[in-house]
């Protein structure tokens, strides 16, 4: 498996297992009056801290399993790859945009917004990484 | 000059480029949209209708000079050059919405991280509006210059 497609696994990984128990709480716990900013405040640093953390220690786990492909520069299939991926995921989080906003006019609030804010991008990033591992496994 | 006046419309332009520029025009409405529904109106029943109006009426003006200025721009294009994406076109359609995804990710942190904090209703919308508006025409430009300076990919 080249290198960069087990950084896609890694990042893929990374973020599911700290953002997915971050939105299930957030689900759990929102009431009429939900605890934001303080407690949502403190779970989303140490969710950011939680990704940042699985995700450097497998990049390290994945680099030690193959030390020269870690060090290969990248090439152009990794390029052409990371562009493919990209695009498609700006061509989902446009239109998360669109329903981000609705929740502006739908009145949820502060709490809401940046919270489906976050989901968006989580998912934008959850649909590149995905991307990235399908293309290498196609071969392209 | 000589390409320009060519007689049968030829600019010397690639057909996917040529739509980028009409894409990238179409995006000179949307200041209408912000000039009629300023930041400051609150987000009351009415001016939600007002604003949402406003967007719709100027999102298909938009889309009526895109399919009315496509159709013009087929008619004026051989058909041998208006085929299937070439690997080129897309590595640059690709590379267009790599790089407006970084801009887009910018401007929703922004917005939907930062903004929710020091600002509220209708300033949060333009500005969310905004930042789509910026990638767009970054991801169109990306593409433009790719074509004006013969990228490959």
């Amino acid at each position: 498996m080249p290198f960069q497609e087990k950084i896609a696994w890694v990042s893929m990984v990374g973020i599911a297992v700290a953002f997915g128990p971050y939105f299930a709480l957030l689900a759990a716990y929102s009431g009429p009056k939900p605890a934001f900013p303080f407690y949502s405040g403190v779970l989303l640093v140490a969710t950011t801290l939680l990704t940042i953390v699985v995700v450097t220690i497998g990049s390290i786990g994945a680099a030690l399993t193959n030390l020269k492909d870690a060090n290969r520069p990248e090439d152009e299939r990794d390029r052409i790859i990371a562009r493919r991926a990209s695009a498609i995921a700006y061509a989902v989080l446009t239109p998360l945009l669109f329903f981000v906003l609705a929740s502006v006019f739908l009145g949820f609030g502060t709490a809401a917004l940046a919270n489906a804010v976050l989901g968006a991008i989580v998912l934008a990033e959850i649909v590149r990484c995905a991307t990235q591992v399908r293309l290498y496994r196609k071969g392209a | 000059m000589a390409a320009l006046a060519a007689p049968d419309g030829d600019t010397g332009m690639a057909y996917r480029e040529k739509l980028a520029w009409l894409n990238l025009a179409t995006l000179l409405l949307y200041p209408i949209y912000f000039a009629k529904v300023p930041a400051s109106a609150d987000l009351g029943p009415h001016q939600i209708l007002y604003g949402l109006g406003w967007f719709a009426a100027v999102s298909i003006a938009r889309l009526v000079v895109l399919g009315v200025g496509g159709l013009v721009l087929r008619r004026q294009t051989r058909a041998s050059d208006r085929g299937k994406p070439d690997e080129r076109d897309r590595a640059i359609t690709h590379r267009g919405g790599a790089i407006a995804y970084g801009v887009m990710m910018a401007g929703f942190i922004m917005v939907g991280v930062m903004m929710p904090f020091v600002a509220q209703g209708w300033k949060i919308v333009n500005a969310a509006l905004f930042a789509i508006l910026i990638a767009e025409a970054v991801r169109l430009l990306t593409v433009i210059l790719s074509y004006r300076r013969g990228w490959h990919g």
